[in-house]
């Protein structure tokens, strides 16, 4: 069982590898002609087909190390639930997970494609019910799958819809005819694909299936789902917008800002109120979502309007938030998995002191949260930093127009979320690793097994390495974006970044070697912390709830909350749903002989119809 | 020369802080200590012995350090009296207000550390002020940029030299927004009281109470600093004569003469808002800053319709 667990394990790894190894070809000049195909049925569109691009390339190459990351975590994480039997399946399911998101990468037509995009549904699924003890991930889970079908036909409507229109299910057609289908056509085809991408990508109002089914899932598979499959969405958006219908027209991509503007600061602003680790990481997906979407939306408009700079700087901004956000993500769910793992919570009013327990973890989780916040020597300030350049340009170049109206209040809702997600970062170490522990079990924190502290480790440099070579990875990045309607720019921030690092590495440490120099009259000594005189609890520590409740006070009433949504959204569709299915119980007498007649009839009006 | 303005920012810091607080004490009425106290001040804590928390970790002995030399790192990203730049001339606006975010953070997590209940109290509430002062900043100093896309410190210098007359209005809004975030970002009444330890005001010293030595040395330092690299930011954007572009010897020492003048000055008006303001309650702040954040929202629509 043990030696089946490291061999699922290890091959997940050389999954990782392969698709790395995938990435690095498509950025070889020659990769375009690197297809293959496969006929299920002879004279069928039943066909499937698979090519590289580097676009592709640009979203394998996070999923490659991801996975590989994932697959070195799940080593030590796995170990608990091989000890309860059940293990195997967990490291099968890592495994095919990882190979479907490669799946949709590669595909070439809508078959491979809706297979890939299919099968990364259910797997997760099925990975977000493993612990199926547990109630809510059971609930969660069905949640999930619903909105993930949901999603799925919306965007079986759009291929369905380009397939009349090219009479072929290729790619290569969709790019050949999409653009020069009527405007009206374009506009009902992209709308459909927005609905069911959004609905991927976690995207406000139709996000709520996410801060639900990402905590509940291991926390490695947690971290890939978070990390790589909602940036699938990114992808399927960035060909539908960009390779097939050439940005189209410039209201759809304000339509994509205001969408990505509201998630980012809503899911920040939930985030920053939310008292369990991994669902203050999961609104945090949505924040990151936003953030990108909204940097796609003004790419697009910038496209629309034959600004192919402006476009390029933004959506090559957009891609570099995908990737520190990958990265970072990817790791503080996995310090989460630590912590779960070795206190059996991740509500931080529990938690605490947890750095002298695990002091590997803690130090990776805060190198990760310096990305998150988007604070310097990190790779998070770096792209943030790009995306305000990107943004303030657009403002500025377009400040007369609507656009720029869009390209402000993009700018101000990254201001709002850099500085909530400084709060959310905050109290994630602040309360969760610092002071004394709340509880027993964090007081007994167990510290997490090699393989796990290593991946994480090797995430969190990862991440210092993404700022620090942010130019290398850049010119990669911009060489698969570059074409007619993008010409990326290398932006400011990628050329005077190393200087702002460097000096405050310099500076910091000249500050260090003054403190620490002419120890001669220095003395130290160590002495409980102040409390006016009394006996010193834990509790007296502020609690997360605590840290945010000025915050909460104060601004409460002013956001848009998933309430509204569910209100005004989930509910009425909910009985609607109902009031149908208690209406169509009426012909369901349960009988043969009249569903033997439903048959009859529908077959007759099939005749009649299509005759 | 960037060294020397660098050098003269960080050395005038706590001149700055003590002239504050002599015109305060002249203003009640009192003699108030000497100007130069602030220095002393330091000289003692750094010679004093240092006392950790219990539940200290590794952020205490880093965070105050760190916070000093990005402190040092943001006063060299600021032009003074030459807006050449020197070498982070690139640096945008996002980086400096960046910089100063992660004093912010390093400084709540050090607070955070020692596991005290004022610590906590404090940094609820600084990092309440935060969500409402930098996207303030950030729109403030926006608007100051987006008529000449030049979102450097040394672009926007020259662009207010040269338009900034015929945008006065966006640059009066400006100025004011940006005198309310300062008088937020240092700690001065009416949001917090730098006089007291009360915890009823308690928001940048509740941070610091479990500090000793040279710890609290460095911190405090870097607090004067900020206060001094804000009095500048208003100085560059606002009022930005005679910050020229290479200056010689003569014209770079009478350029810093004057941004020494309009800082003194800025730390005055500071000092007699102090006295005639009464604190104003946590939450009545936010309304003060979301007001800020209005007039900076009305700086950039300015610059959109005119």
């Amino acid at each position: 069982m043990k030696s089946l667990h490291h061999m699922l394990c290890t091959l997940s790894i050389l999954l990782g590898l392969a698709v790395i190894a995938l990435a690095a070809l498509s950025f070889q000049p020659g990769a375009a002609h690197l297809s293959f195909a496969y006929t299920i049925l002879q004279n069928s569109p039943l066909r499937l087909s698979f090519a590289l691009t580097p676009l592709a390339g640009v979203f394998l190459f996070p999923l490659g190390v991801l996975g590989a990351l994932a697959g070195v975590y799940a080593i030590g994480y796995g170990a608990e639930y091989t000890a309860r039997g059940h293990g195997v399946w967990l490291d099968a399911g890592l495994l095919s997970f990882i190979a479907s998101m490669a799946f949709v990468l590669t595909a070439a037509n809508v078959l491979t494609f809706m297979m890939g995009w299919e099968l990364m549904s259910v797997t997760s699924y099925l990975l977000v019910v493993f612990d199926h003890e547990r109630q809510d991930a059971v609930r969660s889970g069905l949640v999930y799958i619903a909105m993930a079908q949901l999603g799925s036909a919306f965007l079986l409507a759009a291929f369905l819809l380009l397939y009349v229109a090219a009479g072929s299910f290729s790619f290569a057609a969709f790019a050949r005819t999409a653009p020069t289908l009527p405007p009206g056509e374009q506009t009902a085809i992209m709308l459909l694909a927005l609905v069911g991408l959004f609905l991927k990508a976690g995207i406000m109002p139709l996000h709520i299936w996410l801060p639900r089914a990402h905590p509940v899932a291991p926390s490695h598979v947690s971290g890939l789902m978070s990390g790589v499959m909602i940036k699938l969405a990114i992808y399927a958006l960035l060909l539908f917008g960009f390779t097939w219908f050439h940005a189209g027209q410039a209201w759809w991509g304000e339509l994509i800002t205001a969408a990505g503007i509201l998630s980012a600061v809503a899911g920040a602003w939930l985030a920053s109120q939310e008292t369990r680790l991994k669902r203050i990481l999961a609104l945090g997906s949505i924040d990151n979502m936003g953030l990108i979407t909204m940097a796609v939306g003004v790419a697009m408009t910038g496209a629309a309007l034959h600004k192919p700079v402006l476009a390029g700087a933004a959506l090559s901004a957009a891609v570099f938030q995908a990737y520190s956000h990958a990265l970072f993500k990817s790791t503080l769910f996995q310090g989460a998995g630590a912590v779960l793992q070795g206190t059996h919570t991740d509500n931080l009013n529990q938690l605490g002191g947890l750095l002298r327990r695990m002091p590997a973890t803690g130090a990776s989780v805060l190198v990760a949260l310096l990305s998150y916040a988007a604070l310097p020597l990190s790779a998070g300030f770096i792209s943030e930093w790009m995306l305000f350049s990107a943004l303030a340009d657009a403002a500025a170049r377009e400040l007369h127009s609507v656009a720029g109206l869009f390209a402000v209040g993009a700018l101000l809702s990254l201001f709002l979320t850099t500085a909530l997600t400084v709060l959310s970062a905050a109290r994630i170490f602040g309360v969760a690793f610092l002071a004394d522990p709340r509880s027993e079990p964090a007081a007994a924190a167990v510290r997490p097994p090699l393989s796990m502290r290593l991946a994480m480790a090797a995430g969190a440099s990862l991440t210092v390495m993404l700022g620090l070579f942010a130019s290398g990875a850049l010119h990669y990045i911009n060489q698969a974006l570059r074409g007619g309607l993008l010409r990326p720019p290398l932006p400011p921030a990628v050329q005077a970044a190393p200087a702002v690092t460097l000096t405050i590495l310099s500076f910091t440490a000249l500050v260090f070697a003054l403190s620490s120099g002419a120890r001669r009259t220095r003395r130290s000594r160590t002495a409980a912390t102040w409390t006016c005189g009394g006996q010193r609890t834990p509790s007296m520590s502020y609690s997360a709830t605590g840290l945010s409740q000025p915050a909460a006070h104060a601004l409460g009433g002013a956001s848009p909350g998933t309430s509204f949504a569910m209100r005004y959204m989930y509910r009425p569709a909910w009985t609607a749903v109902t009031h149908i299915a208690r209406a169509a119980r009426q012909i369901q007498s349960g009988h043969v002989r009249s569903y033997l007649v439903y048959l009859f009839a529908t077959m007759l009006a099939l005749l009649l119809i299509a005759r | 020369m960037i060294e020397l303005q660098i050098l003269s920012l960080l050395i005038l810091a706590p001149l700055v802080h003590g002239w504050i607080k002599r015109c305060k004490a002249y203003l009640q009425g009192r003699t108030g200590p000497s100007v130069l106290q602030p220095y002393r001040d330091l000289r003692k804590l750094w010679r004093k012995e240092t006392v950790w928390s219990s539940s200290a970790t590794a952020i205490s002995r880093i965070g105050p350090q760190l916070a000093a030399g990005l402190v040092v790192s943001a006063a060299a990203m600021l032009p003074v009296a030459d807006r050449s730049g020197g070498w982070l001339a690139g640096s945008s606006v996002f980086a400096f207000l960046s910089t100063l975010a992660l004093v912010r953070f390093a400084t709540v997590l050090v607070g955070l550390d020692s596991g005290s209940a004022f610590a906590g109290m404090a940094a609820g509430r600084d990092l309440l002020f935060s969500l409402l002062i930098e996207p303030t900043v950030f729109l403030a100093l926006l608007a100051v940029s987006l008529p000449g896309a030049a979102f450097t410190f040394t672009g926007m210098i020259a662009l207010q030299q040269a338009t900034g007359a015929s945008h006065l209005a966006m640059t009066v809004l400006v100025l004011c927004t940006l005198v309310i975030v300062a008088v937020t970002e240092t700690g001065r009444l009416p949001v917090d009281n730098p006089d007291t330890h009360l915890e009823l005001t308690m928001v940048h010293e509740g941070m610091l109470l479990e500090l000793t030595g040279r710890q609290l040395a460095a911190v405090s330092w870097s607090a004067q600093v900020r206060q001094l690299l804000w009095f500048t930011l208003i100085a560059d954007v606002c009022l930005p004569f005679d910050v020229g572009h290479n200056p010689g010897a003569l014209a770079l020492g009478f350029g810093l003469l004057l941004w020494a003048a309009k800082c003194f000055l800025l730390a005055t008006l500071v000092a007699a808002v102090e006295t005639g303001a009464a604190k104003l309650r946590i939450f009545a702040v936010a309304r003060l800053l979301s007001f800020a954040l209005t007039l900076a929202v009305v700086a950039v629509l300015a610059d959109a319709l005119f």
